[in-house]
């Protein structure tokens, strides 16, 4: 009798526990600030302007630091006695702590793989340079490719580049999309400007925009990449929100191109 | 920003056979109110270099250092400003992109300066004061009295005003009044001049400009 007594106490307190930790990850579920769909909602991409140029650099500074949201602000002098001003003592000493630091911008997370990382300068054996200041993370399970745009005085450029199958690098400029949409739809096979290309990869992918300057494709986007007989590629990009992109370029050797790495220093 | 605004170009230091690191360190002594690198011929790796080479000798001085044109190697290599002129990437880009940079804007005409200072930039320059020979393709000379314009226009939005063009340690009396700082290059490094004659020479504009000079090694 006593047996089944403490088999029964048993049961209940372990029925107790199971139901009390199902209990506690759910709570804990629903007080985390928002997975990947609340994140999304909190992203700039609907606000206009400044605010969205503000908010686009924040997405990039890592949260946790505070050098990460001092980062952001026009001129480090004015950081810092913007600080003193409303703290006491402490913030004080962080803030002069600040000044005699360099003058850097917050460590960003680098996108393992790819041959060149936000903030990254480009340059080509033909001279032409580019500033990576913003650019769109296209990821199934994880980033697969990077369209980086790089703000220039005369013309703006755009750099593709893709981790896999191999090391790959399209240097590109803005084209007209409705030269190569066929229906509203990437075609399979396209000719512009008097060269035919054929399509490799039509991919279904999850933009997520990085620094400055990137353009708007929405939550989802289909990639089409196209690739020319020699070393001409288009690039297209339709988002689900009915905005499509189009790139033309080349497709680059590794050896006619050189990347000054960043590093921490800069976005 | 008060005093000598001194620039290394690596164009008239070549000519010279001048190292522009040993160059600066020389500039650096007299604690400028800024140093720029102006290295218009040289290729982005080099300037990069030369950059970082420069970041820690102006940082331990408290010297600003200043990219000219340049706003990405400005930011890679960590300097504290951009000075950019009216066909560079435009302020509002530049400041959207690395905003840890304080920028500087070179403006040649009312006009221009107008807009310039229209966004709060850390300072703006005006000129060519007088005519240089340092600059190809300069700008038309808007002379003392177009400083002095410039200045009162800049004073009224309380942004710092740097005089650039053909400043010269005589010319400075006639000017000191019309800006914050003055930048030179050639007249720090007069013909046959030495990297000690570069100091004091420097060290002279400051004190020209009524700044004491708080000089030591760098």
């Amino acid at each position: 009798m006593s047996l089944i007594l403490a088999g029964l106490v048993l049961a209940g307190t372990s029925g107790a526990l199971v139901v009390g930790r199902w209990w506690a990850k759910r709570r804990g579920e629903a007080d985390k600030p928002g997975a990947d769909e609340g994140g999304r909602k909190d992203a700039p991409a609907e606000d206009p302007d400044e605010a969205r140029a503000r908010a686009e650099v924040e997405a990039e500074v890592p949260r946790p630091s505070d050098d990460a949201s001092s980062s952001n602000t026009p001129a480090p002098d004015a950081a810092a006695s913007a600080t003193a001003a409303t703290a006491p003592a402490t913030r004080a000493a962080e803030a002069a702590k600040r000044r005699a630091r360099p003058v850097t911008a917050a460590p960003r997370v680098p996108l393992d793989g790819f041959v060149c990382q936000l903030g990254d300068v480009l340059i080509r054996l033909t001279g032409e340079e580019a500033w990576l200041a913003g650019g769109v993370v296209l990821s199934e399970e994880v980033p697969v490719a990077i369209l980086f745009v790089a703000p220039d005085a005369d013309r703006d450029c755009a750099v593709y580049v893709r981790a896999r199958p191999r090391e790959t690098l399209f240097w590109l400029e803005p084209l007209d999309p409705s030269a190569i949409l066929v229906g509203g739809e990437p075609p399979s096979s396209v000719e512009h400007g008097g060269v035919r290309f054929d399509r490799e990869r039509r991919l279904p992918l999850r933009p997520r925009r990085i620094g400055v300057g990137a353009p708007d494709v929405g939550d989802a986007v289909v990639v089409a990449e196209y690739a020319s007989a020699g070393a001409e590629r288009l690039l297209l990009l339709k988002a689900n929100s009915g905005v499509v992109r189009a790139y033309r370029g080349l497709e680059l050797e590794r050896s006619s191109y050189e990347v000054i790495a960043s590093g921490d220093a800069t976005l | 920003m008060k005093g000598l605004y001194a620039i290394v170009d690596t164009t008239l230091l070549a000519r010279r056979g001048t190292d522009p690191i040993e160059y600066a360190r020389a500039l650096i002594e007299a604690r400028p109110a800024a140093l720029q690198l102006r290295a218009k011929e040289l290729p982005a790796r080099e300037i990069l270099f030369m950059l970082r080479a420069l970041g820690p000798m102006c940082r331990q001085a408290g010297v600003p250092l200043v990219a000219n044109d340049r706003a990405d190697l400005a930011a890679l290599a960590g300097c504290q400003a951009v000075h950019i002129g009216q066909e560079d990437l435009p302020y509002e880009l530049v400041h959207r992109i690395a905003p840890q940079l304080a920028v500087g804007v070179s403006t040649h005409s009312l006009p221009q300066l107008e807009r310039a200072l229209a966004p709060r930039p850390r300072y703006v320059a005006y000129g060519p004061v007088f005519e240089t020979s340092t600059k190809v393709n300069a700008d038309p000379v808007v002379g003392v009295e177009g400083l002095a314009r410039a200045s009162a226009v800049a004073r009224a939005h309380g942004t710092p005003l740097v005089a650039i063009g053909g400043i010269t340690l005589e010319r400075v009396p006639t000017i000191a009044a019309h800006a914050d700082a003055f930048a030179v290059i050639g007249d720090l490094y007069p013909e046959g001049a030495t990297l000690r004659d570069v100091s004091e020479r420097a060290c002279a504009f400051q004190v020209a400009l009524g700044v004491v000079p708080r000089r030591g090694a760098a």
